[in-house]
């Protein structure tokens, strides 16, 4: 159609509208300049002449969908204007790919389908933008794909038979690359298979040391120097509180060599032990305690605290008649040890919880239970 | 399930991956198999490769070497190198980002009375990537000089130049000029490019001073300076090195110049 055809036809229209059809069938105008702006529909209308009314309305590509395409439209709109300024079109095209990673991908294939190169190229950088540095799992994560490279097919056989190592007589150091690959998805497997197996335990086996506990409730680190925490804004407190720590600490022995009394009798002096060299050890330890826990010690007297320390101590292993300790003490509490300890506690037991909860106590508690996996993870 | 595979054709996904970096490709291929065959796809690690790599292997002493799959040749050219320009120079990869690294063969130099058996001579050794290397025996003056088109380089990149050496000890075929004091090796290294007049530095050569280090293939270097490759390919870079100090006391056999991306 020629231009002088479409002025007679259409004199009173001031920007010729063409019409344009989605891949759900759906058909809309568009103003010709500006679905110009797109190669295949400028094509389409100068060399097929398509677009001019409902009835040859051009078809898009399957990959342009409804809300792709006013996507589309909305940055040729802007584009197609001579007059702006790089800066302008620059900033305009940051924010517009300002959008979730599936619109973004379902954008890049239909500006590719309409030859848009210039959009083609600005999604296309954003998606490498996403991607670069991230591991293949992130990337799965991101794109919603499955693992189906080591994908576990009915019996775990099947995968293990794929990641099994490769023989490599000539000491081919990619050879030697792979097969440390292949060890680590082994474990990992193997890993993955063990938690979907082991189910939900509440009952857990509590490996951590007296000192690990006391320092954890008196929010201590062995050495301030040694603490990596980003978190740590509370430094000189600790170091107070280290005193403290000690002092409950040769509390807590006491308590022990109460509690096991019927034990044998080189664990009370294990638990001297603890109390000197619990400055080394708690060192490595928190290297790695990532909350701040300084605030503990707000506003409770030191006496007092030694006791709730212990008590909680004794809490905490109520239920759990038998502890594993950390592997350098062995320790083992039987539950008659314990029952009679919380025996004699239980007469003050519910006005202990009544101070601890007024002096916010509560939530550091909940911190110890739940987060004990994670807890030994950290010291592992 | 929508997968990236199934809304973008691969061609725009070869796009968007030969947009990020080798490395990011060598990750994307640990994906899942659809992603493998894109991010191994020569479409992606054609954009890695330098683009006259293709030029420089087939005019190369190895040309076959165009005919392996160009991430093949990418991994080969990041470990090993290529001899071209009749064995003068040799081209190597830098494995991140697939800048080139070029050795400068000493048969490229000017060596100021390099042509007199007396105090240079010529000798193939297996240590040495080229046919030749150069030794000093004798030292009377001492001048090394040499360029290097910028268009052997990688654009937009900072180049250190490395001097490649070695000192070697051939007995009492010596002689000593300068008996007082220990005797020292010092050289003057020098880097230009284009007008640009670069600064001198003076390092110890042997014995070894701090500026020197050993490389992995048994060669010592010493850095001679540093420039900036810009988009302008007809820039000659020009390095020298020069005695100020006559007390050789070994042989020193000059390999060549390296110049490789520095990372900032």
């Amino acid at each position: 159609m020629s231009e002088i055809d479409m002025a007679v036809i259409k004199p009173e229209m001031m920007k010729p509208y063409i019409w344009l059809e989605t891949s759900d069938g759906s058909i809309q105008q568009v103003e010709q300049e500006i679905a110009m702006y797109c190669p295949l529909i400028c094509q389409e209308i100068i060399q097929k002449g398509m677009g001019s009314s409902k009835s040859c309305a051009i078809c898009l590509p399957q990959r342009v969908s409804p809300v792709t395409l006013s996507l589309i439209l909305d940055y040729c709109r802007f584009h197609q204007v001579p007059g702006r300024s790089n800066k302008e079109r620059k900033s305009y095209d940051e924010k517009f790919i300002r959008m979730d990673t599936k619109r973004l991908c379902e954008l890049t294939s239909a500006a590719d389908s309409l030859q848009l190169k210039p959009l083609v190229d600005l999604t296309s950088r954003a998606l490498a933008r996403i991607i670069e540095g991230k591991s293949p799992e992130e990337i799965r994560e991101i794109f919603h794909l499955p693992d189906d490279l080591t994908e576990v097919s009915g019996a775990c056989e099947n995968s293990e038979e794929k990641l099994e190592p490769l023989k490599n007589t000539t000491d081919d150091p990619r050879i030697r690359l792979l097969n440390r690959l292949y060890a680590k998805k082994r474990k990992e497997l193997r890993e993955r298979e063990r938690l979907k197996n082991v189910e939900v335990e509440e009952e857990h086996v509590d490996e951590r040391s007296v000192d690990d506990l006391l320092s954890f409730i008196n929010g201590n680190d062995g050495d301030p120097k040694e603490v990596k925490t980003s978190k740590n804004k509370k430094k000189n407190r600790r170091k107070k509180e280290q005193q403290q720590k000690n002092s409950s600490l040769k509390e807590a022995s006491e308590v022990n060599k109460e509690v096991n009394g019927q034990s044998i009798r080189h664990q009370s002096a294990e638990a001297d032990r603890i109390a000197e060299t619990s400055n080394s050890h708690t060192e490595d330890v928190f290297a790695h305690r990532e909350f701040d826990d300084g605030d503990i010690d707000d506003g409770i007297d030191p006496a007092l605290k030694e006791k709730i320390d212990s008590t909680i101590l004794m809490t905490l292993r109520l239920g759990r008649p038998s502890l594993r300790w950390h592997a350098k003490r062995e320790w083992t509490v039987t539950a008659e040890e314990v029952e009679d300890f919380a025996r004699r506690l239980n007469s003050d037991w519910p006005e202990r919880m009544q101070e601890l909860l007024s002096s916010g106590q509560e939530r550091k508690m909940m911190l110890f239970t739940p987060n004990g996996n994670s807890f030994l993870r950290r010291n592992a | 399930m929508d997968t990236i595979t199934k809304v973008l054709p691969e061609e725009c996904v070869a796009t968007i991956i030969s947009l990020t970096s080798p490395k990011d490709a060598c990750q994307l291929s640990l994906v899942s198999p659809s992603f493998k065959e894109i991010a191994d796809s020569d479409a992606v690690w054609a954009n890695f490769l330098p683009s006259d790599c293709e030029d420089i292997i087939d005019q190369s002493s190895t040309p076959t070497l165009n005919l392996l799959s160009k991430k093949q040749i990418y991994a080969y050219l990041c470990d090993y190198h290529v001899l071209f320009d009749n064995g003068n120079m040799t081209l190597s990869l830098e494995k991140a980002t697939g800048k080139k690294c070029i050795i400068v063969s000493a048969k490229g130099f000017k060596i100021s009375w390099g042509d007199k058996p007396c105090y240079w001579y010529w000798e193939s050794t297996p240590e040495s990537r080229f046919s030749e290397v150069a030794m000093l025996k004798y030292l009377w003056w001492l001048e090394i000089l040499g360029s290097l088109e910028a268009k052997f380089l990688s654009a937009n990149t900072t180049y250190g130049v490395y001097f490649i050496f070695n000192f070697e000890n051939h007995g009492s075929e010596f002689i000593y000029l300068n008996q007082n004091s220990q005797p020292r090796t010092y050289g003057d290294l020098v880097v230009c490019e284009g007008n640009i007049n670069g600064y001198r530095k003076r390092v110890c050569l042997d014995p070894p001073g701090e500026e020197v280090h050993e490389r992995e293939d048994g060669w010592m270097e010493v850095e001679m300076g540093e420039f900036f490759s810009g988009d302008h390919e007809d820039n000659l870079v020009d390095f020298k090195l020069r005695d100020i100090n006559s007390q050789l006391t070994h042989f020193l056999v000059v390999e060549g110049v390296e110049f490789r991306p520095k990372n900032m």
